[in-house]
């Protein structure tokens, strides 16, 4: 332990990054998630194809995969263009290949998500949205969206968890979250089930704050709005 | 008003992508896998510290140059290099024909022998005794595993670790029965705290340790490569390799 504890701020730093990645990448996922549930229940076949394929390919591949294929291939891709240009480019830090892995992934997931919530509202809302003169951007914007959204807040929860796990992957590409750095202090003094006993810890606490948050909306809307109701 | 706040930012933006690349060749960028003490490791504050970082910034100042050293996972580290993240690997590297084929390699930076590692109370004072078993080892090493298959056999069951501390948890826990790796390493951290032995003397002979260790840069990138061989022979000749073999093993470490 005495070991460990000169570490214990490197630790932190590592539980901050990890907290900051899910919380950039989240949001982003949901507004990405949003857009194609909409796209997929829209009016346009090539929207509706497009949407189809890009939950299809980022619901199938590896988050790892997809880690790595975001940090070395927008890499390769800017090094090579900057060599064919003759200017040298600036890398992507591993950090933002991170968010835009996590946000392109999960965004398929929570595109599926808000697509179901999607097929249990009932008709009839978006119908009376339309009956009193609403455009369709204003009757998905203030009918359909937030519905949407609130019938889909418990699996939405339930992403951001799995999200707050995934975001370990990014370890691999060398972003300094909690997992990278339990592996650096494992190294370092060389006791790796106190440093990976410690990062459990981290995670379980980060989880355990997102669940009371999770509650806490969840409790909120309903006692205010009420459950949606079909008649 | 717009409009202006649009261009300042835009002026930012590209201002900013020309400083990193004006800077980008004046400066070289190294990857170091820091999870490996005393080879190479984090401080309490960060900071790198170790043998293999200590050589890569001895050599940095002799070249005379800035060197951006970074932390890369070992498992994406090669691809860091063809992407071009960094252009050197500051990770010692096993240098074989295999991986000259596909990258430019240094000169031998610093040589370790290669050893089998048992627990101390283990019934094995021989190669021999050790036939039949499953043995780990650092995945991606391929010297490590032919000296496996040489000293037992070519069926041997080597299994792959993603570190050394993983497969000698996995002989604490009796999954496998000896850890395959280098002297200078299971020394420091496993045989000097006790409850650890070699199984025989560290092996030097060149075809498992090859040409030793050195560092490995892009394909074709001769004029780094060409630079760094030139520093380091200066920091062999002038004791600092030496110096700094001693300052983590207690003895200098052969160069050749």
């Amino acid at each position: 332990m005495s070991l460990l504890t000169p570490y214990i701020p490197f630790l932190l730093l590592g539980l901050l990054t990890t907290l900051l990645l899910s919380a950039v990448a989240f949001p982003i996922s949901i507004v990405l998630g949003l857009s194609v549930a909409h796209a997929r229940v829209g009016r346009s076949p090539a929207m509706r194809g497009f949407a189809k394929a890009f939950v299809t390919v980022f619901r199938s591949l590896p988050e790892l995969l997809v880690m790595f294929l975001s940090f070395y291939g927008i890499n390769f891709l800017l090094n090579g263009v900057g060599g064919a240009l003759g200017i040298p480019m600036p890398n992507a830090t591993p950090f933002v290949a991170a968010v835009i892995a996590l946000s392109i992934q999960f965004g398929a997931y929570s595109a599926e998500i808000l697509r179901d919530a999607h097929r249990s509202l009932p008709v009839g809302l978006a119908e009376a949205g339309r009956a009193v003169g609403l455009t369709e951007a204003k009757v998905r914007s203030r009918i359909v969206t937030p519905l949407m959204l609130r019938a889909s807040l418990p699996s939405l929860g339930n992403l951001y968890l799995v999200l707050l796990k995934i975001s370990a992957l990014a370890s691999a590409i060398g972003v300094d979250e909690l997992t990278r750095r339990s592996n650096l202090v494992s190294g370092a003094i060389k006791d790796p089930f106190l440093c990976f006993g410690v990062a459990a810890l981290g995670y379980l606490l980060l989880a355990g704050l997102g669940s009371l948050i999770q509650e806490w909306v969840f409790g909120r809307r309903f006692a205010k709005g009420g459950p949606v109701s079909v008649h | 008003m717009k409009l202006k706040a649009a261009t300042i930012l835009v002026a930012a933006l590209v201002g900013n992508a020309f400083a990193t690349a004006s800077q980008a060749q004046e400066t070289i960028s190294v990857g170091i896998d820091a999870a490996f003490a005393p080879f190479a490791f984090v401080k309490p504050n960060g900071d790198i510290s170790g043998y293999e970082y200590d050589l890569v910034v001895a050599v940095c100042e002799k070249m005379n140059v800035t060197c951006n050293i970074s932390n890369v996972p070992w498992d994406g580290i090669f691809a860091s290099l063809e992407a071009g993240n960094i252009q050197w690997i500051g990770t010692g590297v096993t240098i074989s024909d295999a991986r000259k084929a596909q990258y430019t390699m240094s000169n031998t930076v610093y040589r370790v022998g290669l050893v089998m590692l048992v627990k101390k109370d283990a019934p094995v004072s021989s190669y021999d005794e050790l036939k039949g078993k499953i043995i780990g080892t650092l995945a991606s090493t391929e010297p490590w595993y032919a000296f496996g298959r040489a000293k037992l056999g070519e069926g041997v069951d080597i299994r792959g670790y993603d570190s050394i501390d993983a497969a000698v948890l996995d002989l604490d826990a009796g999954r496998i029965s000896a850890v395959i790796g280098d002297n200078l390493q299971l020394q420091d951290q496993f045989v000097s705290k006790g409850g650890y032995k070699f199984v025989a003397e560290p092996e030097y002979a060149q075809e498992f340790t090859g040409a030793g260790r050195g560092w490995v840069f892009q394909k074709g990138n001769t004029e780094l490569a060409d630079k760094v061989n030139a520093a380091l022979a200066e920091a062999v000749a002038d004791g600092t390799h030496a110096e700094i073999g001693k300052r983590y093993f207690g003895t200098a470490v052969p160069a050749k």
